[in-house]
């Protein structure tokens, strides 16, 4: 009997895994707890390491104005003291004492902390993850402390001219509910943020129901369903906040429009928006546009050869980013300042001709497909890494969207292509930031 | 007891894998004068193969500096036997890639594919060494796209500080030399030269070869000696970089405004490789953590203390931060430097960054092609690849007086640069 058919056999026997022939392949096994915590273990003993992640279905697109940045701070506030760890000195010295390469980021739909520790310590590093997830103090000093290094964190963000390209053109595409948008949040929100407010974050978010612990590396799906049932099924669990929060609908782009960011720069940055597929409404535009994204992204496709060889741009990506409330999609080019006005028209042009018969070939939408599916084998290489694309894709679409993604991508047609176009981006409203120098602005005439 | 015994042979079948998996077959062989490092990976479908160029930026002059970067970049646009559209096409069906890498010590072509397309990649990968073709019209894209990066590279800060700082080091050092170039010399090659230095580097002395997968040595052979089996062996000699030893403090300081200060001091390290490297390695760590605790848990002063030390054969420790206030600031650091140089760490903060440091060295090890790489640095330092495996070893044998030695040793003499506008600025307190 070989390796494969002892270690379902024995599954089954158990009677703790609902087998699922995708997730067989993928080597990913699911169970939810009695709590309503979701539990994800990737099976890939390459290294002698598990990886420890809880996902929060929490981030950006939760927070009204007056809680802009705070799924951010509160991420920052889960390595602070807890019920069992009296202060972040501490809470260090135990993740040393773990072995652990630790960290946590907040994005605009999904909050993920990892213990990354030597197979051996998995069930402390559970044990000291389910006491920081279900038990913080948020103490008044800690807190204190903690508002100026998120500051710290805003103005690295801020020497970046990249980063007020994208908040200028964020403002425009997102402008009702932008603060549902703004990952860092706003800094008076942050400096004045009270315990009280984090305390709320944790009662709606920060339950098992709304959570997903994922293990990955070398441990069986046995093995990890047991740990979880003995760590975290005594978390309590609450009412589905999304039962009684609203997360308001996006309202479409007002008008089309350029936005002017002037910084010191060396060349000119050109970054366009349009509002794309929420994955929930349309998933089937979203394999088409992850599939697009890759036609368009290989040096044999029309769009790289008649942008960036022709040396209009020096690098040009159209993408998309799955996500459930307000998916952007997105072309960003750098190029110089002679060549802008070209440029840009240029990528109008391509952007036009997409939908047109023989833009692209059969031979290159199928290879996009094959792309796609070996990267995704890459990903896979690397369990620690790995464990963050389940995880967002667990918050974002849920995991069958994800079991199903390559599947679902060998399916997208030409037809489906253009529809996906014709629907999100042709003639649709969208917003242009051009990042310059105020020399060049003045030059452009913009 | 029949459930227990099945678990039981479960748990034997996965440590099993893991021990076959890290710890696999790791031979070398030689092929016409070329040196190949084979790692046997059995439990993926794929394959690193990876070409190092040997010298790095020793093998440069103000003049060529940059050349063997640029060369490497353009040779991946089209070559004898696969044309432009050919060579891509043939890539994007089977999702191989295919890139380059120079840095100070060497530079690399590396591919990275799955098993079954692996002849094929490598014939691609063999063409761009052996047969590029350097079309004027890839020549003059990939300058320009050279040109912006080096530009773009002083927009952002931390690129910069980063740039700034390794000026400031390695002064009167061959890593003087930007494996990147610089405008002016970019700007300068022409396609000819380009060619034909890739050309004269073809010499199988001046070249490694890195293999990890699930393939063996027979097929190894096999391809090395079709592709690189009538290349001249050359006469390359290892180059040694002498340990840099600054010994002054030191600051540079470039005005820019930015709402934050990005400051960098950077000291002398142990050679990558060396007893000492490894002691240096959980130092600075150390001294990460407790500038983490100092300056940012404690005082909430910064969101970046850092502190480390790199892995280059000339090499260099750091301490790093973003700050408003940077007088206040590096006074804290600098306390905390000369505590670490000056009083034993504790057993408990030794015992816990080991650990620590061997699960980021698994880390490191995840893929395929990180193994490559790992087991080449190790190559090419001089050391030999069969060191690398003995990284645990090493890290659990630094002692306590060792760790308080290497700090009072070369944490001393720091070279700052500061990036930023700061209200006031204290030089003093950089003086250490």
């Amino acid at each position: 009997m070989n390796k494969i058919n002892i270690f379902l056999f024995t599954l089954l026997l158990t009677g703790i895994l609902s087998v699922n022939t995708l997730a067989q392949k993928y080597d990913i096994y699911t169970k939810t707890l009695d709590n309503g915590l979701d539990v994800i273990v990737i099976h890939n003993p390459a290294v002698p390491l598990i990886t420890v992640e809880i996902n929060v279905k929490n981030g950006a697109y939760t927070e009204p104005p007056e809680y802009d940045g705070l799924s951010h701070l509160y991420e920052h506030m889960f390595f602070k003291a807890n019920k069992t760890i009296p202060n972040q000195k501490r809470y260090m010295e135990r993740l040393n004492e773990l072995g652990a390469s630790w960290n946590g980021t907040t994005s605009n739909e999904r909050v993920n902390y990892f213990f990354t520790v030597p197979k051996d310590s998995v069930e402390p590093a559970m044990e000291f993850m389910y006491n920081a997830i279900s038990g913080p103090l948020f103490k008044q000093e800690e807190l204190v402390n903690e508002r100026p290094v998120v500051t710290g964190e805003y103005d690295r963000n801020e020497s970046n001219p990249f980063f007020h390209l994208v908040v200028a053109v964020d403002k425009k595409v997102w402008w009702k509910y932008y603060s549902r948008k703004n990952v860092i949040g706003d800094r008076d929100i942050i400096m004045t943020a009270t315990t009280e407010k984090m305390q709320t974050v944790q009662n709606r978010f920060y339950i098992p129901n709304n959570s997903a612990l994922i293990l990955s590396g070398d441990i069986t799906p046995e093995q990890g369903f047991a740990l979880a049932e003995k760590v975290f099924a005594k978390w309590e669990n609450g009412k589905d906040p999304f039962s009684y929060l609203e997360i308001p609908a996006h309202p479409p782009i007002q008008k089309t429009e350029t936005v002017v960011v002037e910084k010191p720069i060396n060349f000119v940055g050109l970054y366009i928006e349009w509002q794309g597929p929420n994955v929930s409404e349309d998933p089937g535009a979203t394999y088409a546009a992850d599939v697009l994204s890759y036609i368009m992204g290989q040096k044999t496709s029309k769009f790289y050869k008649n942008i960036v060889e022709t040396g209009l741009a020096y690098g040009i990506q159209l993408g998309y980013n799955t996500l459930n409330h307000g998916a952007p999609i997105t072309v960003f080019a750098q190029t110089s300042p002679q060549n802008f006005k070209k440029c840009v028209k240029a990528i109008y042009d391509e952007l036009n001709k997409m939908t047109s018969k023989n833009y692209y070939t059969d031979e290159q939408l199928e290879s996009a497909k094959t792309i796609l599916a070996i990267d995704d084998q890459y990903g896979r290489e690397r369990p620690s890494q790995f464990v963050h694309t389940v995880g967002y894709w667990w918050a974002i679409a849920g995991l069958d969207y994800y079991l199903n993604y390559i599947d679902n991508l060998k399916k997208v047609t030409i037809d489906d292509i253009n529809d996906y176009l014709n629907e999100y981006v042709i003639g649709k409203k969208h917003v242009e930031g051009v990042l310059v120098s105020p020399q060049v602005k003045a030059k452009l005439g913009l | 007891m029949k459930l227990r015994n099945f678990k039981l042979s479960i748990f034997l079948i996965v440590i099993g894998i893991s021990g076959l998996t890290f710890a696999s077959d790791t031979e070398s062989f030689t092929v016409n004068g070329l040196k190949v490092i084979l790692k046997k990976n059995t439990s993926t479908n794929i394959i690193s193969a990876n070409i190092y160029l040997k010298g790095g930026a020793a093998v440069l002059t103000p003049e060529t500096a940059g050349i063997e970067n640029f060369a490497l970049i353009v040779a991946q646009e089209a070559t004898k036997n696969y044309p432009k559209d050919k060579l891509n096409s043939m890539l994007e069906k089977m999702d191989s890639k295919i890139f380059s890498n120079s840095s100070m010590d060497y530079s690399s072509l590396q591919l990275t594919c799955v098993n079954e397309n692996f002849e094929a990649s490598w014939k691609i990968f063999a063409d761009i060494l052996l047969n590029p073709v350097f079309d004027s019209s890839d020549v003059e894209v990939q300058r320009a796209q050279i040109i912006s990066a080096i530009k773009q590279n002083v927009d952002n800060a931390d690129p910069y500080l980063g740039q700034l700082s390794i000026d400031a080091f390695y002064t009167e050092h061959p890593y003087s030399i930007s494996v990147s170039g610089t405008i002016e010399t970019v700007t300068s090659f022409t396609g000819g030269q380009l060619k034909s230095y890739l050309a004269n580097r073809m010499n199988t002395s001046e070249m490694l070869l890195v293999v990890v997968g699930n393939t063996d040595r027979v097929e190894v052979e096999k391809m090395v000696k079709a592709s690189f089996g009538k290349l001249s062996a050359g006469d390359f000699h290892y180059i040694s970089y002498p340990e840099v030893n600054h010994q002054t403090p030191s600051i540079k300081v470039v005005k820019r405004d930015l709402p934050t200060n990005y400051i960098q001091g950077s000291f002398s390290a142990p050679s990558f490789g060396t007893k000492d490297f490894y002691t240096m390695r959980i130092a600075s760590s150390i001294l990460r953590d407790r500038l983490f605790q100092e300056v940012r848990t404690n005082r909430g002063l910064s969101y970046a203390p850092a502190a480390g030390s790199a892995a280059r054969f000339s090499n260099f420790g750091f301490i790093y931060v973003t700050a408003v206030n940077p007088d206040t600031t590096i006074k804290v650091m600098r306390t905390e430097v000369e505590k670490i140089s000056s009083e034993k760490v504790t057993d408990d903060e030794l015992r816990n960054k080991v650990n620590v440091m061997i699960t980021q060295y698994y880390l490191g090890n995840e893929t395929n092609a990180s193994q490559a790489n790992v087991l080449a640095a190790y190559e090419l330092s001089g050391v030999g690849f069969t060191e690398s495996e003995k990284y645990k070893e090493y890290m659990q044998q630094v002692t306590l007086d060792e760790i308080l030695n290497v700090c009072k040793k070369y944490m001393n003499n720091l070279q700052f640069v500061l990036l930023g506008n700061p209200k006031t600025l204290d030089i003093d307190t950089f003086m250490f």
